[in-house]
């Protein structure tokens, strides 16, 4: 792993190519994704959005609960649990990686919230011209709750 | 680390290292006419006459440049406003300035990526052009155009022929007069000299408009003071290229590592298609696609895991959101383009470089496809 602020390219932080250690640690350890045939996952709702023409496509598959909120005695919908599967760069792996930690326990209301902005934040930054990986993956999270919605 | 992007650029040769620290103790510009001038424009004819010597030109046949790129802005220049005919799968610094200044026709390539003749055939004379430009070896998939034959077929159409050899010089033969061209480019980082310093062939008598000017450096074909230092180093590169005769190095030592690489790839990575056409390519080049698995993420698990550096076609490398046009050419296929990584050898390489490949590829391919919403042949079967 690359520590420095240098990458291994030898261009200095901040320019274009150049992804943070927290984006590398997620590409090299992604969380909740789904290895394999995803028609054995139970899921309450399914989002794919993307095109493997431009390169990138993401599936995002969410498990919802009700839950009583303790402060309010309201039942809400939690996302219990997530998982996802991309053909994308190292950047769509990485923020689908980030989403998908920031998703886990929201209220479906709350988790449709989470902006593109705040993976990139979550991930110390992201090049540029990669943030439309983010935003891909947060569409694939909005297509997958609105897909549980029209069924529920 | 493992470096296996030698197309992109090769570590600078220690002869070539050498040579420029002797030329940064010649404080002449060589242009002057006192000593120092003297002194430096003498290293530089001694670099030119290498450089020429490597492709059996005539010194007078070199101009310096700063590079590839600036040769074939060159000629696309010089023939600026004419009806030009360039191959698809050429380098951007040639296709896009062609488009920009020229009446610009593409011709097609095979899968292989090689020109069929009857289609050329055909372009020459619908289009009756000025110029031809195709390229010797290419970039990304190492394909080598038979240039002696399409110069030829140029000529007999009225037309001149230019052939960008970046890659081919050092891995091939690379001969001005067996080959017949009018034009031809050469880079000095792709065979250990220096960044920034390249060259054009001009055969005599070549209409010739200079791209830069200003200055009557270059016998008025380049403006701009003699980069000295670059320049010695580029020469001292040629002559390593034709003392050692590398093309024959590549050739014994280097052709088989490819095509080891290129038959364990297929036998270790499921799902895998080689891109370069083996028989008909530069020595040192390998281009594959990974079903469903995309490319820069393949080249990056490689890079971190396993120190191991290479290229990819894919969208998400290029800077501009686009696949590989070259594979986009070749095989009309996005998925293919995406999904491609380029391993290119030079003349340090080694077995162990092949065999630390093929430890980390197999597992990185098999994990990115598992985790693809794309399916694999091998799944739509199932």
């Amino acid at each position: 792993m690359i520590k420095s602020k240098t990458a291994a390219n030898g261009f200095a932080a901040g320019t274009p190519w150049v992804y943070t250690d927290i984006v590398k640690e997620h590409f090299l350890n992604p969380r909740n994704f789904l290895m394999g045939d995803e028609t054995k996952y139970q899921a309450d709702g399914k989002g794919i959005v993307g095109n493997p023409i431009c390169g990138d496509q993401m599936l995002m598959m969410i498990q919802v609960e009700a839950k009583k909120n303790p402060k309010t005695g309201k039942k809400e919908s939690i996302i219990k649990d997530v998982k996802w599967k991309t053909y994308g760069c190292a950047s769509a792996i990485a923020s689908t990686s980030a989403l998908s930690e920031l998703a886990k326990g929201k209220t479906l209301d709350s988790a449709l919230k989470i902006s593109a902005e705040e993976i990139e934040s979550y991930l110390g930054g992201l090049p540029k011209h990669k943030f439309h990986c983010s935003v891909l993956g947060h569409e694939a999270l909005a297509s997958a709750i609105q897909d549980y919605r029209n069924h529920h | 680390m493992v470096y296996l992007d030698y197309s992109a650029t090769t570590p600078l040769l220690p002869c070539a290292k050498k040579a420029m620290l002797k030329a940064m103790d010649l404080p002449g510009n060589a242009s002057s006419l006192h000593t120092p001038g003297h002194l430096a424009m003498n290293a530089i004819e001694d670099a030119r006459d290498n450089i020429a010597n490597l492709i059996n030109a005539d010194p007078q046949e070199i101009v310096f440049t700063s590079g590839g790129s600036e040769s074939n802005n060159t000629v696309t220049n010089i023939f600026a406003g004419e009806k030009v005919l360039v191959s698809a799968i050429e380098h951007p610094s040639l296709l896009e300035s062609a488009k920009v200044r020229c009446k610009a026709t593409t011709i097609p390539v095979q899968k292989s990526g090689e020109i069929d003749f009857a289609t050329y055939q055909n372009l020459l004379s619908k289009t009756s052009p000025k110029l031809v430009s195709i390229m010797l070896g290419n970039n990304e998939i190492g394909t080598i155009e038979n240039v002696k034959k399409l110069a030829k077929l140029a000529h007999q159409s009225g037309a001149l022929f230019h052939t960008d050899a970046t890659q081919a010089l050092g891995k091939i033969l690379v001969d001005v007069k067996s080959l017949d061209v009018d034009y031809l480019t050469l880079s000095s980082h792709k065979i250990g000299g220096p960044i920034g310093i390249g060259a054009l062939y001009v055969k005599k008598g070549s209409p010739f408009t200079p791209l830069i000017i200003g200055g009557h450096q270059e016998k008025s074909r380049r403006a701009g003071t003699y980069q000295t230092i670059n320049i010695c180093g580029f020469g001292a590169a040629a002559q390593y290229a034709l003392q050692k005769n590398t093309p024959q190095i590549f050739a014994q030592k280097i052709r088989p590592l490819r095509d080891l690489l290129a038959k364990e790839i297929l036998a270790k990575v499921p799902f895998a298609s080689i891109n370069t056409p083996l028989k008909n390519s530069l020595p040192n080049i390998l281009n594959c696609s990974f079903e469903a698995a995309e490319g820069e993420s393949i080249q990056l698990y490689l890079d971190l895991e396993g120190k191991i550096v290479t290229s990819t076609g894919s969208a998400c490398a290029s800077g501009d959101g686009k696949p590989s046009h070259v594979l986009m050419a070749t095989h009309h296929d996005a998925e293919v383009a995406h999904a491609s990584v380029r391993f290119s050898f030079g003349l340090e390489s080694t077995k162990s470089d092949v065999q630390n490949v093929i430890k980390y590829l197999p597992d990185i391919v098999k994990r990115l496809q598992g985790i693809s919403t794309l399916k694999t042949k091998g799944d739509q079967n199932d």
